[in-house]
């Protein structure tokens, strides 16, 4: 009987709560913000928990390199641009450097100490003339990833640069500043061969390669099985990459299409929270609307039609939010 | 609600308006999380001002009204912050 006159007092407009439920009240209001924020905190503490974090927050994501592939290529079709191939050696060197960045604890194109895109291209034994990189994370399809490549300047400058035929792709599943995550690296190249089988009379010295800013497009690669099951490791560069079917276990991290732990993304589950919280305020401010419209009371609140247009924005927002960071 | 929505059109129509630029904008704008906060403090920000604004205007004015608008301002500010976190 206490705890319906406490809900009643929460949901439903009476005397007990001035004729207004107290969960509209601003001072509760106030408090769900601070609970929100709280649950948010809460997620974000998983990090320090690692066991408890992969058993209940993971980062699941369908990226494939056979997607990125045709999707990047379909991007460079639809401006006329040939599409790319892909190169085992730029694969091993993207690869390495997703397995540099797990190892270090970084995300950026130069690594704590100094290691640039270049070096991991050159340490596969890549000559090239030009050679650029495009970093991504956290991306959950590949569809967004490439629409955000394209809808960033410098990134889709590079997917829809001219000059680069070849394309190397690594995706990796890892822990990176606590929390899991697919990191893909895509690096791309024109090999110095290549130019000059071409005739280009401005070849450089593979010695004092172009760079293309830091950022370069992912190219398409002829067959992807190629890239998994050929042998992509590079004599003396100290460049590994796995197999078909083999995982990076034992460094923390696994390669794109092995992991396949499904569990609820921190990302996801705060959308939950949030869509909950939401639709408790939205609900109770119908109610509300309904109850005193039929009383008739006067009393001098907040519009509950305003609030339901903005909390229904939020929710339209959040749930159409995307996540994933590109650099 | 129904009165009261024809009474007030023009204020419910400037928040429609206004939310749904606003929306298409923080959908354009993806991935650059940095845009979308700021169009997150824009939302928040004029949603306060809108609020009260409309009470000054039907002189239903009171400190709670301001405290519940900065409330329901900063809940839905939140949320969307977070979620770009």
């Amino acid at each position: 009987m206490q705890s319906l006159s406490t809900l009643a007092h929460y949901f439903y407009p009476q005397r007990s709560n001035n004729y207004r439920p107290k969960l509209l009240h601003p001072d509760t209001l106030l408090v769900l913000s601070f609970v929100v924020i709280g649950f948010f905190a809460l997620v974000q503490t998983f990090r320090f928990f690692p066991t408890l974090q992969s058993s209940v927050l993971g980062f699941v994501s369908s990226v494939t390199v056979e997607e990125v592939i045709e999707k990047t290529n379909q991007e460079r079709l639809n401006y006329g641009l040939k599409p790319l191939r892909a190169n085992p050696q730029l694969s091993a060197a993207a690869l390495a450097k997703a397995q540099d960045m797990l190892d270090q604890q970084y995300w950026a194109h130069t690594s704590p100490s100094g290691k640039k895109p270049w070096d991991f291209i050159k340490s596969a034994n890549y000559n090239y003339k030009i050679a650029g990189e495009n970093l991504a994370r956290d991306f959950s399809r590949t569809t967004d990833m490439i629409q955000a490549w394209m809808a960033s300047p410098t990134h889709q400058a590079n997917i829809l640069n001219a000059q680069y035929e070849e394309i190397g792709i690594a995706i990796v599943h890892g822990r990176l500043e606590g929390f899991d995550t697919a990191l893909v690296v895509q690096m791309f190249a024109t090999p110095v061969q290549q130019v000059s089988q071409l005739g280009d009379s401005t070849i450089t010295d593979s010695s004092q390669p172009e760079y293309v800013t830091a950022h370069n497009p992912i190219q398409a690669v002829e067959s992807q099985e190629e890239i998994i099951t050929q042998d992509l490791a590079v004599a003396d560069s100290g460049v590994a990459t796995p197999n078909k079917g083999e995982t990076f276990s034992e460094k923390g991290f696994s390669i794109e299409g092995i992991l396949n732990v499904p569990i609820l993304s921190p990302l996801r589950i705060t959308k939950i929270l949030f869509l909950a919280v939401i639709m408790m305020v939205v609900l109770t401010l119908i109610y509300d609307s309904f109850i005193i419209g039929n009383k008739k009371n006067m009393r001098i609140v907040g519009k509950n039609f305003g609030h339901i247009l903005l909390l229904g924005c939020v929710a339209f927002l959040v749930i159409l939010f995307r996540g994933g960071v590109i650099k | 609600m129904k009165r009261e929505l024809m009474k007030s059109k023009f204020s419910y129509l400037s928040l429609i308006i206004f939310l749904v630029l606003a929306s298409f904008m923080f959908l354009v704008v993806w991935p650059d999380v940095h845009y979308q906060r700021y169009l997150i403090l824009l939302i928040s920000v004029f949603y306060f001002f809108w609020g009260l604004i409309f009470h000054l205007k039907t002189d239903q004015f009171s400190k709670k009204i301001i405290l519940e608008y900065l409330a329901i301002s900063i809940l839905a500010g939140s949320m969307l912050f977070l979620i770009t976190i």
